[in-house]
This record gives structure tokens, C-alpha cells and sequence, in this order.
């Protein structure tokens, strides 16, 4: 089912060097342990293992995967749910793959990509094509991805429910090694819905039947040769066309040490405005106007920091842990005041990895 | 409110720092060792960065500028 809508996702940044395939075969497993909580209650906890494999062909393209299972049960934050409280508690399966083939040119790249997940009450489909070409010199790679996901969404406990939800994204990037040292990248994504975006286990939630976002993302990655450490600082900006305007910045320091360690912690801020429709006043006084309580569309702050630690055995082996903090509050928000009454929530979470290259 | 936005300040001046306020100086391939390490690339974990974007997803209104076309979440 919905929630705030996202621009669904891959990862997969345009890469700024040059169009060549891999070399190696790359394998990753993660196996994720997320609780969350507001005050005097537990919240939802997750489980979830998640692969990712990238398969070089022939040298000129390459198979790129993700798969994961998710187990998530508790209950969602809470405000006027029905699934809250006691009385309602979440026990939903998430399954999601994702599989991209990338063909290599000399100085460019295309690919298509897939990508579906599956839920008791959400179903969704998702196609892409992407196009990356790189300057002479191959300092400056321009990207374009364009995208369309379907989703159908139905209520465990409304069997009536039967709605959809399609989504257009269209992103457009530039990557460019800025010096030995530096390189940078910016992306303007633009994204829009229309279906059914409201949350049936919110009562009284009525949420637009349409949806326009726009995210613009700037980061710099910056080497620091005396200390072979690496900073990656991030920015993004967002906006629709629900009211909701939000910020983020992270910062990530990746440090080696030696004997094949290397340590990254992490710092990032978050900020957002409430949608125009975010309103706590329950009951609504008008049941035909847009409304939510949902906390996800309110005004807040989020600091979320952590730590990952990589142990490299051999060239082709690694093991890694990370843990990250991420906490929101109202009072945190910048540009403007946070939703009064809105409960702190405090979630942490563990990944424990491997991977090995072939 | 004000410790925020002075974190906020401090960050931009980082990334303007960064990049040296210049412009970008050409790079020979044989220059490009260091931008070629691991811990360089604009997304060194790409699993981990994956999951930890559902998490902000699924908490956050906003989303997107890193990528697209994956499959939505029924996140509640």
C-alpha cells in the first residue's frame, strides 16, 4: 500500500570515469536488523537480507542485480492508524529484485532495467532506460535515465481496495572530474504520479490523486592524499507540488587504515516542511478535502549519524559492519517551525556484509 | 534552529572548499589514479547506500536524485 509517495529507486549513481565494463565479477550480501520506536513504544522492527551481484559479458556489458526479502512487523508511527496500538499490529513480507543490463561503447553507455517488488497489500512494476556519454577526455559524463513504475494497492484489512498508481521519472545528470583529486556530480530528477496515494490504514487519510517532485542533488567526492582518506559531502534539494519542500546533507569520511581496514563514519541532517493537506485535527471538519495525519508529511527535522567498518581479507574479499543512528524531532527543522504535538522517533539499525570478487 | 543552520553554513563552505573555487582543471588518464581508488567512487557500497536510502524513503516525504526506475514500496 501507499504511503508518502517516493520517486522509486535504483541505485546506481552515473559513474565519472571512463565507459568501460568491469572486470571482475562482484558479489555483496547484507543482512540488515532495523527496529524503530516513538516514546513508551516499540515501533516496527525489519529484517531483511539483501544481494547484489555485477556480471561482466564478454567486455562489453554487464548484468547488474539486487534482490532482497524483507520481514517487517510492529507497528507503523503512530497517529489515528488503524493498525495502531495494541489492538493492530504489521506483519507484512517485502520481496524486491531489480536487473539491469548495460551495453559499453567507447565513450558511452546504455542500459534497461526492471525492477519489481511485492507485498500482502503492494505490488509494483518498474521499467528504465538509461544513456551516459562521456566527453574526448572523458572528464565529463553526461547521464539521462528515464523511468515508469506501476504499483496496485490493496488494504489487508478493506478487501474492497483495489487501486493503482503509475509513475513517470525523468533524471538528467553531469558528472565531472573536477581535478586529480576532486570529482563532482549534479542531477536535477523530476518525477510525476497519478493513482491513488493515500494510506488506507489511516483513517480519514485522503491524500491528492496526483503528485509532482523535483529533487536536485549535488555531491563532491574529495581525496586527501597525505591521509589517502576520502570526503564525500552530499546535498539535495526537494520540492512538490503537495507543499512539502525538504533539504538533506551528508558527510562521509572514508578512512584506511592499515592491515585492510577502513573506517567511514557518517553525519546527516534532514529537514522538511508538512504538506498542505498535513493536518492533526481529528476528525477532519471537512471529510472531503485532502487530509493526513500521517507524521511522514509534517514538518521536522532528522539527524541520522554512523559508522562502517570494512575489513578487507585478501584482493578479493571483504567483510563489513555498519550501524546508523537516525532520530527525528520537530523542533530540528530549519526555515520555519516544526508540527506541534509530533512524537520524536528514533530508529537504529545493523548491516552486516560480505563480498567477494571474482 | 541556529546550531542547524550553522552546520548547514559550515557545509557549503566544505563543498565550495572542496572543489577549490575554481573550475575544473583538465585531467590526463594517467592523472586519474587517485580518483580511480575505491573509496572514491561517487558510490563505493552501492548495497549498503541502497538500503539505507529505503530506510530514509520510508520515513521522509522526499526522495530521488540519486536514481530511478526501481520499484516502489508500500510503506506504512
Amino acid at each position: 500500500m501507499a504511503a508518502a509517495l517516493a520517486l522509486p529507486g535504483l541505485a546506481l549513481a552515473p559513474a565519472a570515469r571512463a565507459e568501460s565494463p568491469p572486470d571482475q565479477i562482484t558479489t555483496a550480501f547484507k543482512q540488515l536488523f532495523y527496529r524503530d520506536q516513538q516514546p513508551g513504544q516499540q515501533r516496527m522492527r525489519v529484517s531483511s537480507p539483501a544481494a547484489y551481484w555485477l556480471v561482466p559479458l564478454r567486455n562489453i556489458a554487464a548484468i547488474e542485480g539486487y534482490a532482497t526479502a524483507e520481514t517487517i512487523s510492529g507497528a507503523s508511527p503512530y497517529f489515528h492508524n488503524t493498525l495502531s496500538g495494541a489492538s493492530g499490529v504489521i506483519r507484512d513480507d517485502r520481496r524486491a529484485a531489480d536487473l539491469k543490463a548495460t551495453r559499453y561503447f567507447e565513450r558511452a553507455a546504455v542500459g534497461i532495467g526492471a525492477a519489481a517488488s511485492r507485498e500482502n497489500d503492494f505490488r509494483s512494476q518498474a521499467l528504465r532506460v538509461e544513456a551516459r556519454i562521456a566527453s574526448d577526455d572523458q572528464n565529463t559524463t553526461l547521464s539521462l535515465v528515464a523511468g515508469h513504475t506501476a504499483d496496485r494497492i490493496t488494504s489487508t484489512v478493506d478487501p474492497r481496495l483495489h487501486e493503482s498508481r503509475s509513475t513517470d521519472a525523468l533524471l538528467i545528470g553531469v558528472t565531472q572530474v573536477w581535478s586529480q583529486t576532486t570529482v563532482a556530480q549534479a542531477t536535477l530528477t523530476a518525477a510525476a504520479s497519478h493513482g491513488y496515494h493515500s494510506d488506507p490504514y489511516k483513517i480519514f487519510d485522503r491524500r491528492p490523486d496526483r503528485r509532482q517532485q523535483f529533487a536536485l542533488l549535488a555531491r563532491v567526492n574529495e581525496y586527501f592524499p597525505s591521509a589517502d582518506g576520502a570526503l564525500h559531502v552530499e546535498f539535495r534539494a526537494f520540492s512538490d507540488d503537495w507543499g512539502v519542500r525538504a533539504a538533506n546533507l551528508e558527510l562521509r569520511y572514508y578512512q584506511p587504515f592499515g592491515n585492510g581496514w577502513m573506517a567511514r563514519p557518517s553525519l546527516r541532517y534532514y529537514t522538511q516542511s508538512a504538506a498542505t493537506f498535513y493536518n492533526t485535527t481529528f476528525p477532519p471538519r471537512d471529510l472531503a478535502a485532502n487530509y493526513s495525519a500521517d507524521q511522514r508529511l509534517a514538518s521536522f527535522g532528522g539527524i541520522a549519524w554512523g559508522v562502517q567498518l570494512v575489513k578487507q581479507i585478501g584482493n578479493d574479499f571483504s567483510l563489513d559492519l555498519a550501524y546508523e543512528d537516525y532520530s527525528q524531532r520537530a523542533a530540528w527543522r530549519t526555515f520555519g517551525a516544526g508540527s506541534p504535538g509530533l512524537q520524536p522517533f528514533h530508529a537504529r539499525y545493523l548491516m552486516l556484509g560480505i563480498s567477494k570478487k571474482f | 534552529m541556529v546550531r542547524a543552520k550553522i552546520a548547514v553554513g559550515i557545509a557549503i563552505l566544505a563543498i565550495v572548499s572542496a572543489t577549490g573555487c575554481a573550475g575544473p582543471q583538465p585531467v590526463a588518464p594517467w592523472e586519474k589514479g587517485n580518483l580511480a581508488k575505491p573509496h572514491m567512487a561517487l558510490d563505493p557500497d552501492p548495497l549498503d547506500s541502497r538500503i539505507k536510502r529505503q530506510v530514509y524513503l520510508s520515513k521522509e516525504a522526499a526522495s530521488g536524485g540519486n536514481a530511478i526506475g526501481g520499484s516502489a514500496c508500500g510503506c506504512n
